[in-house]
């Protein structure tokens, strides 16, 4: 590259800079004016009046569930009926151990419940009467419970996932 | 407990038709789409509804999401396609490439002049220019996106996406040069 091609490049790169760190740092005053502009206060109207209008929206398209086939003929769950009870029925005993229950997790192959992935949040990082896979474990096993109750069997695979921990001031 | 999951969390719980989830996903992504919408379409009214079919387009085509991008990457990449369906629905006849109206100037009256006048300036520039152009100069210089991002976003390459922000930055770097300190 040339010396004036240099120069010119270097001359770019730097007002490009400028321009950038100008428009985010204008960008930044605008957001702190938000409470005496007028145009910007009209953001929040806006965006409250989106998270309506979007949920309503949705509430009018309802998923469409995989179907579980259970022990007993003629008796099917879907697999968002499955993970909404296990989630339902997972969150007290979580919480007894200082935990929650981030999702669940299921694999459904030909109609039949493979494998089940609890993610769960500890809560806390006070010193813990039990460890991570005591918790974990008791927790599987309130899971292949429901499952027996629901589904008639528990083969699946069910594994508890220690996603992250939420600690005081985070 | 919910505004603490993260995005991929959340969107997996969407998928089955959690609501709640999804509308954690709105709180924390609509105020910066509305704002890259806004920066992107010239009619300041029409942005919110560009946003709406974003996250609606994102709520049918969660159960197919294979999480392949971050969640907040696709929602751009459909937000900018819901910008560019709209783009082609104003001006049915026109080139996408050659967009000659002004986009929203910005913050209006009563902020100081000082910013006032250079963020007209700077969007009276980047509205002349084509929307991949904009976009990516929005998303790489104020949103702070990775090249490789922005290129999901527009659907183009690494490549097209540095070509589009050298030519962007070498034509603002002489047209804003008057506002420099």
């Amino acid at each position: 590259m040339s010396t004036a091609a240099e120069d010119d490049y270097e001359a770019t790169a730097e007002a490009a800079a400028w321009i950038a760190a100008a428009t985010r740092k204008f960008a930044g005053l605008a957001e702190m004016d938000a409470a005496t502009d007028p145009r910007w206060a009209e953001t929040s109207s806006a965006l409250s009046a989106l998270r309506t209008g979007i949920a309503q929206r949705i509430s009018a398209l309802p998923r469409q569930g995989k179907m579980i086939r259970t022990a007993r003929r003629g008796i099917g769950v879907s697999h968002i009926a499955l993970a909404k009870l296990l989630t339902a029925a997972l969150a007290e005993p979580a919480a007894s151990v200082a935990a929650a229950v981030a999702d669940v997790e299921l694999t459904v192959t030909d109609h039949a419940l493979t494998a089940v992935r609890i993610h769960l949040i500890g809560i806390g990082a006070d010193e813990r009467a039990r460890t991570y896979l005591q918790d974990g474990d008791a927790l599987r096993h309130d899971a292949a419970q429901v499952l027996d109750e629901t589904l008639g069997d528990h083969t699946a695979e069910i594994t508890a996932i220690w996603d992250d921990v939420v600690v005081a001031g985070r | 407990m919910l505004d603490s999951l993260p995005d991929e969390t959340l969107a997996r719980r969407a998928q089955r038709g959690d609501s709640a989830a999804f509308d954690v996903l709105v709180v924390r992504h609509a105020p910066a789409l509305l704002k890259f919408v806004r920066q992107t379409y010239p009619v300041a009214s029409d942005c919110d509804d560009i946003v709406q079919e974003t996250f609606i387009a994102a709520w049918k085509a969660l159960p197919t999401f294979a999480f392949r991008a971050q969640f907040r990457t696709w929602l751009y990449s459909l937000a900018s396609r819901k910008t560019i369906d709209a783009l082609r629905r104003r001006r049915p006849q026109g080139d996408l490439d050659a967009a000659p109206e002004a986009v929203d100037a910005g913050p209006g009256p009563g902020q100081r002049a000082e910013y006032a006048d250079f963020l007209a300036a700077l969007d009276r520039e980047l509205a002349g220019m084509p929307y991949p152009a904009r976009a990516a100069w929005w998303l790489r210089e104020v949103y702070d996106l990775p090249i490789a991002e922005i290129a999901t976003v527009l659907h183009t390459t690494e490549g097209s996406v540095r070509g589009l922000l050298q030519r962007t930055r070498k034509r603002l770097a002489t047209t804003l040069a008057e506002f420099r300190p």
